[in-house]
């Protein structure tokens, strides 16, 4: 009895244009949006590679590292087209800015970012996530909504129901054949997508590592139009019409599409409230300065305790250092003593500030990201963007690489400077090989696993969501008047 | 005649439970959006307060949009502060400190809720004009009346579009003079004036969904079949002809991207600076040539950019949701010409201090006072004057297109 019922469906489904329309929207719309991102990203990527060279090029020794400063180039994500993320958000680098000192160097992100594509930022980007939650989810109700008050009011069910056939039996049909031919029509679409961006020469799976999170991601989203298919079921055998339960859906999918997941970053910084980025560099420019004044005095003070420092000139100073008079020589060492505290005090109070900041961050994220929860919507979002390398995995990452890149910098170029006196940075560094390779950031994509950990309580809510709307959809149609 | 119709339509929508769904909808969509970009625009503010520069300092920064609650467009890359220095323009950190978050969902402005949900609203008031009433037999009924199908028609129009129109004009006004009692929100006339023009374009935009709901109902004997062929025009006009045309455009137009003029800026700061100083050249002049030589790139970029957004602007008006955006963003000053303006002036802004910059910087002075940038939208008339009129005169014409259309489909149909 199932299989008849299946088959019906099915041929319901497509002798009605349903199925075909899906198909065409599928095979046009995904493909676009492939293309569309790796065209994107192939051209993010030349440019990357081509800044790899130069940089190389450019930054061979740590005489160059001082006078071109530092740069850490980060890669685009391979597989953005499942999900753009905060893949625009990132910085492309970190940075040096102003001169390596001793007190440490400034690394920052590159926060230049001017606009590529102006229609991007218009229109949106095509990515699957947006794709799958926003035009599919639209056709997903248009398979649904009148699956089960359509039958009503064209009086067939009734006559099914007239056979004795079970109604579990009916609903699960319903489900099995819709989720059938949605999924059919998906996957001939994402195929489509891949050959046609593979025979361009971008193909997303041509780089190593990319199959698994790529079949993963394409798993989530059938597993989210099944879920969505689900709940228009459950709306379905709720309404009165046709056009009713179509207006019902679209009111669901705009409360779970828009209001949920943006209302969700709201409701977090209202809950948890956070400094703003801009507020944060001025404490640290406050810190910086006051260190700096600190820096001053005490180098003043020892300067006065040390007999003829204090009236002396840059030059004779210079020359005292060279000939290795003793006083001065104990005071440049007594010097360089001091500064080196200073700036292991100002380094570990501006981490403090960095980490306090970024635990706050990471708070409101989480906040706002377990309310989102609530919404398939957001969970499909959050698997994407995880498995693309573009989420909060990423994000973390990221901020992780700019206090690693720091360290090295210090531990290899900033512990080693000397400075004068008149903090002369031209004569100073005297212990650092000039010669010597410049400090390299071994960086790298977030691990699979890493990202599959983030993903996965997004991937079971999904499936849990699913699971329910069918649930929801099976008891409502149990007690539905048929007549 | 055309009244009594409209007026049964009015009747028949207030009575129908779908009208309610759907006012719900559009409230709670206008004052979510309207909440969301109110506290994003807040915050936008209090960032501005901190970036601003001093009175003399060679930055130039614009304050936050309030239209842009309305329509985001370019805003962020529009309130970047950009750092006039000796070699030229540094473009520094915006005014955008929400979490990253933010970035993983669409931004819900009210073009977003009026392009992508609304319209979708609208295709539901007229998917199933003709078919549902065919269906149920009213029609022939109607028709079988001393009434022309014109007339029919029309009522049929005006009925919908003002069961559409009216309580989407109610919400919007009402959640926008919510706004007005936030102290740190104020518009000027202007800008209400642009707003007014903001909602004519939206209407206008429904409008045209309706025209073609109404269409496709008159063309399909079944409300199902209308619905099916309907979503699949609205994914096209409203997402896959936006993108097709920044495809295509990028065929034929090659532009270098930022990240790659970067690099060139790079490339030509080493060659001067770091090699000139070394052959003990003076630095001055080698400033002024970085600076005319990043003015030639940026230059050569603009014309190549140009050319790539008009190439794909005239493809994309083949979308009526694309000249919506278009036309909307840049009557609320947030749109591609208003922010390649904003460059120029900026440019022209560097252009004007850049020699006292460098001679200041060659003699060491540290405390000197600089013109403030200053920098205003344009004009309304020179918005339309580009673009925008003829943006809003095409939308007009997509609706005469869909409304005759439909009228053809109509006198032709078979009301049995």
């Amino acid at each position: 009895m199932f299989k008849t019922l299946y088959k019906k469906e099915l041929l319901e489904n497509v002798q009605n244009y349903r199925f075909l329309l899906a198909l065409v929207i599928c095979l046009v719309v995904i493909p676009l949006g492939f293309v569309v991102s790796q065209k994107d990203y192939a051209d993010r990527r030349q440019v990357y590679d081509d800044a790899v060279r130069a940089d190389a090029e450019l930054r061979k020794t740590v005489q160059d590292f001082l006078q071109n400063g530092g740069l850490a180039l980060r890669p685009p994500a391979v597989l953005g087209l499942l999900s753009a993320g905060v893949e625009t958000v990132l910085p492309n680098a970190v940075e040096t800015r102003g001169f390596v000192t001793q007190e440490g160097t400034q690394i920052q992100f590159n926060n230049s970012r001017r606009l590529d594509n102006p229609f991007t930022s218009l229109f949106g980007r095509l990515d699957l996530a947006f794709i799958t939650t926003t035009v599919l989810a639209v056709l997903v109700m248009i398979f649904a909504f009148n699956a089960v008050i359509g039958e009503k009011e064209r009086r067939t069910l009734a006559q099914v129901m007239a056979n004795a056939v079970p109604r579990p039996v009916v609903i699960g049909a319903k489900m099995a054949a819709g989720s059938t031919l949605l999924g059919a029509a998906f996957l001939v679409g994402v195929l489509a997508g891949v050959l046609l961006t593979t025979a361009l020469g971008i193909g997303p799976l041509a780089e190593a590592g990319t199959w698994a999170p790529f079949a993963i991601g394409i798993a989530a989203s059938l597993v989210f139009l099944m879920t969505f298919f689900a709940l228009g079921l459950f709306v379905s055998s709720f309404s009165r019409s046709s056009v009713s339960a179509m207006v019902a859906l679209l009111s669901c999918w705009v409360a779970l599409a828009m209001v949920l997941p943006k209302g969700s970053v709201i409701l977090a910084k209202l809950v948890r409230p956070i400094k703003s980025q801009q507020v944060v560099e001025l404490e640290k420019s406050q810190v910086r300065r006051q260190y700096q004044k600190d820096v001053d005095d005490a180098v003043e003070k020892l300067a006065a305790a040390t007999p003829g420092v204090k009236d002396m000139s840059l030059q004779d100073y210079m020359k005292a250092m060279r000939a290795k008079a003793p006083a001065i020589s104990g005071y440049a060492e007594a010097q360089a003593d001091l500064r080196s505290q200073f700036a292991a005090r100002l380094n570990a109070d501006l981490e403090k500030i960095d980490a306090a900041f970024d635990e706050q961050r990471a708070g409101q994220a989480a906040a706002a990201r377990s309310i989102a929860r609530l919404s398939p919507v957001s969970c499909l979002v959050h698997v994407l963007t995880e498995l693309a390398g573009t989420g909060f995995a990423e994000d973390a990452a990221w901020r992780e690489t700019r206090s690693r890149y720091k360290r090295i910098v210090d531990r290899d170029i900033a512990s080693k400077m000397d400075m004068t006196r008149f903090k002369n940075l031209s004569y100073g560094g005297a212990k650092i090989d000039r010669k010597a390779p410049a400090p390299k950031l071994p960086a790298g994509p977030v691990p699979l696993e890493r990202r599959l950990e983030a993903a996965w309580p997004d991937l079971a809510l999904l499936a849990i969501y699913g699971l329910l709307f069918f649930t929801a959809a099976y008891v409502r149609f149990l007690r539905y008047d048929v007549r | 005649m055309i009244g009594a119709v409209a007026r049964k339509e009015i009747v028949s929508n207030l009575l129908s439970y779908k009208f309610f769904i759907v006012l719900l909808l559009m409230v709670l969509l206008v004052a979510t959006s309207l909440f969301i970009m109110h506290r994003d625009f807040a915050e936008r503010t209090a960032d501005y307060q901190i970036i601003r520069p001093e009175p003399g300092q060679p930055i130039a920064v614009v304050p936050p949009n309030p239209l842009s609650i309305f329509a985001k467009g370019l805003e962020n890359a529009m309130t970047r502060s950009f750092e006039i220095g000796v070699i030229g323009v540094d473009v520094r950190a915006g005014q955008s400190s929400g979490n990253v978050i933010y970035s993983f969902f669409p931004t819900p402005d009210f073009l977003y809720v009026v392009r992508i949900v609304l319209s979708l609203v609208a295709l539901l008031f007229g998917f199933d004009q003709i078919s549902r009433e065919r269906e149920q037999g009213t029609l022939k009924l109607m028709l079988s009346g001393p009434v022309s199908r014109a007339k029919v028609l029309a009522g049929k129009w005006l009925g919908n579009f003002a069961s559409l129109a009216v309580p989407f004009l109610l919400v919007t006004l009402l959640g926008t003079a919510v706004l007005l009692f936030d102290t740190n929100i104020r518009f000027s006339a202007g800008q209400l004036g642009r707003f007014a023009l903001l909602l004519v374009l939206s209407l206008l935009y429904l409008a045209f969904f309706l025209s073609l709901g109404m269409l496709v109902s008159a063309l399909t004997r079944r409300s199902a079949t209308s619905v099916i062929v309907l979503l699949f025009v609205w994914a096209l006009l409203v997402f896959v002809l936006p993108n097709i045309g920044t495809l295509v455009a990028r065929q034929f137009v090659a532009v270098p991207s930022v990240q790659a003029l970067n690099e060139k800026r790079e490339q030509t700061w080493t060659r001067e600076v770091l090699l000139g100083i070394a052959k003990g050249a003076d630095v001055g002049e080698h400033w002024k040539t970085i600076s005319r030589e990043n003015d030639r790139m940026e230059e050569d970029f603009r014309l190549k950019f140009e050319r790539l957004v008009r190439l794909a602007r005239n493809i994309n008006r083949l979308s009526p949701a694309a000249s919506f955006l278009d036309a909307a963003t840049e009557i609320a000053g947030t749109g591609i010409d208003e922010e390649s303006r904003l460059k120029a002036e900026v440019v022209r802004y560097k252009n004007s201090i850049i020699d006292r910059l460098i001679a200041d910087q060659l003699a060491g002075k540290r405390d000197a006072v600089y013109p403030s940038f200053q920098y205003r939208t344009r004009p309304l008339g020179e918005v339309f004057a580009a673009g925008a009129l003829f943006n809003t005169a095409w939308l007009a014409v997509f609706n005469i297109l869909a409304f005759a259309l439909a009228y053809a489909g109509f006198a032709r149909a078979d009301v049995r």
